[in-house]
Order: structure tokens, then C-alpha cells, then sequence
């Protein structure tokens, strides 16, 4: 063992070493042939680093809100009302936006599109009276009154 | 497992007000693994986030004033879709079969577009809108209390204003 | 009568600004997800195996953290450094499944030790590699995590202190008792002639 690396090795006893200089400490030590204790110790501690374990994960979306679903579904038979509210306990938390400058800018934009539907359609019932006469009932009749 | 029993009992018993947003639940679930259609859920504790908001310009004001009742915005989308037509008739049965009332269509060659509503007591609660058309698809439902009038008010005014407003919130690439 | 015809996206680029902002920030999510904490899932392994000791717990344990944390991915890009984050969470999950599961963390080395003969034992003083797994095991819990996080995952004592919601001084006065502790062991067997 050099002089050097015995110089960082007092180092790294009294935990002054930086990770770089942790990193060249078993680079000379933990993979090279020494004999030594300290070399020991060091390449026991990389066989540490090996240990993996095969972790997949694939983005779960459906997997476990079917749980609840099915125990939903198997208490009370065709309560479609009642799986309807699970679902949209479990799914929608997965997409919900927690950064409010994108929520309100779209927000902002969501409502710009259905305001200029809104709007497009009253437009074009008046122009075409005939073709389109239902909702031009429904938007005039709820035009006029002050409910909304 | 209590939970499940808690909310089913709760179902039962106000049926009408919790069967909000089923559609749109229903087609977060049905592509939840397709890359193709974007979904997104904003909260009613954003919501109540925006209404601490100063408004600068009139039309801020009358934004303000839409959004202050709304509890809950989701979004089905996709611009890349083979047969949008199609996926738009499905999708506007789907909302006339769980019961929403028809407020407006309008169908045009490139792209149609229908507007629904659920009623309860004279307030709108929620607002279904289903746009295709291209390859373009959208599915947005809107609750809480939904005042129609504010919300037209809305893209009137954003004309009124002009391009320059347009253009800062959708880059006018023109 | 030029016929009217109806666009709700009036603008051309309308709906794709709308529609790119919206995807951006949910595929943003999920790239961040992919990029920041699926490559550390071997550290949180290793992490969860080092408080667990039992390699089959402390897979399902990261499993149940990587569920957490997608369901979680939109805050991701609040967080400063994700790579702790991701690891503090596999700290208290492992913990708390602890708890659920009553799990004794010592247990599972006197099992061990019941099934070894006494043939075995000396051989496993001589192989280096379980002398020093031994003697880590062997350490408290805190002790023994600043160890792992430092020797083998190489965190900086700021990435440690805070995973560990330890100060930077506590962590660098544990790492140099073990190490002190190491060094003797070290003499001790070299001695005895045990350690090579």
C-alpha cells in the first residue's frame, strides 16, 4: 500500500473523506489485488453494492382500484351507483394537477372552450332557425329565464 | 373494507348527487393505459385556491366570477386519433344514457360538439361537453354550481380584448 | 348565403397549445417518475434490505413505494432532490410495515444462527464478506443506516442527514464510530489471523 492511499485510508477512519475521495479509496483498495485487512474490508463492502433485486414496475393504472371495485361489487349485487363512486375515488387522484398555475391555466382554457361553444352554438341557431330548432328552444328558454 | 360498506350506504341514500361525473370516471378508467388520450383532474381545492385571486382586467373579473362556484374540472383528450367521429358518437350516448339533458349540438362536417347538463333543484351541477372532429377528441365535465350566463360572458369578453390577449394565453403562431 | 360554419377551436394552433400544455405536465409526470426514481430502485432495495435483512420483505416493501410514489408523481417536480425523497419513503415504509406486520428485525438473525452448525459458524468468520454483514447487522439501527448510506450508496452526509431527519453532526459522529468500530474489528481479526 502506498504512501498516498494509506494517508487517505487514516482520513476515511476519521470520517473526513469526501465521497470522491471514498470513491478513489476503493478503487485502490476494494478491486486491486492487496492482501491487506483494509482491502478486505473494503471489497466486502462492494460486494454489498451488488446486491439487486429484479424490480419491474409497470405504471399501475387499473390494478388496484379494481380491488375495491370488486369487493364493492360483491357486497350488494348491481349497485352500479355505488361502483360508479369508487371509481372516481381511485382513478382520479392519479391525474389530479397539483401545481395551481397549470391548474389555472387550464382551467382558464377549459372554460374559454366551452364558453366559445356556448356561444358559437347560440350564434348559429339564430342563424339557422330551421335546421336547428331544439336547442335554440332550450338556449332561448333558459336565456330568458333568471334561474341561471 | 368498512370503507366500501360506508360509501355504498352513502350511495344509496343520495344517489342522485353522487352519481356526478360518471361518464367522464368512466372514460378515465376505459384508456387509463392509453398514452393516446391525456386525463386530467383539477380539484376543488384548487378551485377554492383561485378564488383568493385578485382579477386585473375585466375579463379576469368575470373568469373569477364563473369559476368561484365550480368544485371539480376532468378532461378526457386526445389530438392524434384515428376515428375521433366515432369516438364522439359513442361517447355523447354514453352521456345521454346516464342521464344528462341535452342543452345544445351542433354537427358540422369537420367537427361536432355537444353540450349537456345535470340539473338538480334549478342549479346546474354538472356540464358535459364532447368535442370531435380531426382527429381531435374531448371530454369535459364541469361541477358545481354552473352559471351559464358567466361563462358565455367569458369568450365574449376574450373577443372584445382582442388578439393580443388571445395571443398571450395560445401563442399565435400567425 | 356563404354558409356559416362552426369551429370551436377558432385559432388554428387553439386546441394542440391547449392540448400541449395539458400533456406536458402529465407527461412531464411521468418522465420525471422514469427518469429520477426508477433508476434508484436498486438503492431503496438495498436501502429496505439493510433495515429488513430479509430480501423477499424488502422487495415488496420498495414495490409498495413505487406505487406510492407514481400515484404521487405530479409533486415530483416540487422536490429538490427526488433521489432522497424516494429513499426517506422507503425508510418509513419499511418501518411501518414493522409495525403492521409486528415484524421483529431481530428475529431473523437468531434463526439463522440456530440452523448453523458450529463447522459452518467458523467458516463463516473466515469469509470475510459475512464476518463484515455480520458485524453490520450487528449495529444499531441508526448507526447501521448511516453506515449503509454512505459505504455502499454513497450519499453525502446532507442526502443522509436528510433521509435520516438527523443533523449533519450526528451523522458524521456515527459514521466515525462505526468506522472506528471497523477499524478495530479489523486489527482484532487480522490478529487472529481471521481476515484474510
Amino acid at each position: 500500500m502506498d504512501s498516498r492511499t494509506k494517508l487517505l485510508l487514516e482520513k476515511y477512519w476519521r470520517a473526513e473523506t469526501s465521497t470522491a475521495e471514498e470513491r478513489l479509496l476503493k478503487e485502490q483498495l476494494g478491486t486491486v489485488q492487496e492482501a491487506s485487512a483494509e482491502a478486505n474490508y473494503f471489497k466486502a463492502i462492494d460486494r454489498r453494492k451488488q446486491q439487486v433485486s429484479e424490480i419491474s414496475f409497470q405504471h399501475p393504472g387499473k390494478r388496484i382500484y379494481y380491488w375495491y371495485v370488486t369487493i364493492a361489487a360483491s357486497l350488494v349485487i348491481g349497485l352500479l351507483v355505488g361502483t360508479g363512486l369508487w371509481q372516481r375515488q381511485q382513478s382520479s387522484s392519479e391525474y389530479t394537477v397539483h401545481d395551481p398555475e397549470i391548474a389555472l391555466e387550464l382551467t382558464r382554457n377549459a372554460l374559454l372552450m366551452v364558453s366559445s361553444g356556448l356561444n358559437e352554438g347560440k350564434d348559429l341557431s339564430t342563424y339557422q332557425l330551421n335546421q336547428i330548432n331544439k336547442p335554440k328552444e332550450i338556449i332561448t328558454n333558459k336565456n330568458n329565464s333568471n334561474i341561471y | 373494507m368498512k370503507k366500501g360498506i360506508f360509501f355504498i350506504v352513502l350511495a344509496f341514500l343520495s344517489a342522485g348527487v353522487f352519481a356526478q361525473g360518471e361518464v367522464i370516471t368512466s372514460y378515465f378508467n376505459k384508456y387509463a393505459d392509453n398514452d393516446a388520450f391525456t386525463k386530467v383532474s383539477v380539484s376543488s381545492k384548487m378551485f377554492s385556491m383561485f378564488t383568493e385571486m385578485e382579477a386585473g382586467t375585466e375579463a379576469e373579473q368575470e373568469f373569477l366570477e364563473a369559476v368561484s362556484k365550480l368544485k371539480g374540472l376532468k378532461m378526457v383528450m386526445a389530438d392524434s386519433i384515428a376515428d375521433a367521429k366515432a369516438l364522439y358518437k359513442k361517447a355523447t350516448a354514453d352521456v345521454n344514457k346516464a342521464g344528462y339533458a341535452e342543452l345544445m349540438t351542433v354537427a358540422d362536417p369537420d367537427q361536432s360538439m355537444l353540450f349537456s347538463i345535470k340539473e338538480n333543484n334549478g342549479i346546474i351541477e354538472e356540464l358535459v361537453m364532447v368535442v370531435g372532429g380531426g382527429n381531435k377528441f374531448v371530454l369535459l365535465s364541469l361541477y358545481g354550481e354552473i352559471d351559464l350566463k358567466n361563462i358565455s360572458r367569458i369568450a365574449r369578453d376574450m373577443k372584445v380584448q382582442g388578439l393580443e390577449d388571445l395571443g398571450r394565453m395560445h401563442h399565435d403562431k400567425k | 348565403m356563404h354558409e356559416r360554419r362552426f369551429r370551436l377551436f377558432q385559432k388554428k394552433d387553439q386546441f394542440c397549445n391547449f392540448y400541449h400544455k395539458l400533456s406536458s405536465s402529465t407527461e412531464m409526470s411521468k418522465e420525471l417518475f422514469d427518469t429520477r426514481i426508477m433508476p434508484v430502485r436498486d438503492k431503496m432495495y438495498r436501502y429496505a434490505l439493510s433495515i429488513l435483512k430479509s430480501p423477499d420483505n424488502a422487495h415488496d416493501v420498495v414495490q409498495e413505494c413505487l406505487i406510492k410514489i407514481w400515484k404521487k408523481r405530479q409533486m415530483i417536480s416540487t422536490i429538490d432532490n427526488p433521489e432522497s425523497w424516494a429513499m426517506r419513503i422507503t425508510r418509513n415504509q419499511c418501518y411501518d410495515w414493522v409495525k403492521v406486520n409486528r415484524y421483529n428485525l431481530l428475529q431473523v438473525e437468531k434463526t439463522d444462527q440456530a440452523d448453523i452448525s458450529s463447522a459452518d459458524q467458523e467458516l463463516l468468520f473466515k469469509d470475510r464478506e459475512a464476518w463484515l454483514n455480520k458485524i453490520i447487522e450487528n449495529l444499531p439501527a441508526k448507526h447501521r443506516e448511516v453506515f449503509h448510506l454512505r459505504e455502499v450508496e454513497e450519499l453525502t452526509y446532507q442526502e443522509i442527514a436528510d433521509i435520516l431527519s438527523l443533523t449533519l453532526g450526528e451523522v458524521k459522529i456515527s459514521l466515525y464510530r462505526t468506522r472506528e468500530k471497523m477499524k478495530e474489528l479489523i486489527n482484532k481479526l487480522d490478529t487472529y489471523g481471521l481476515a484474510n
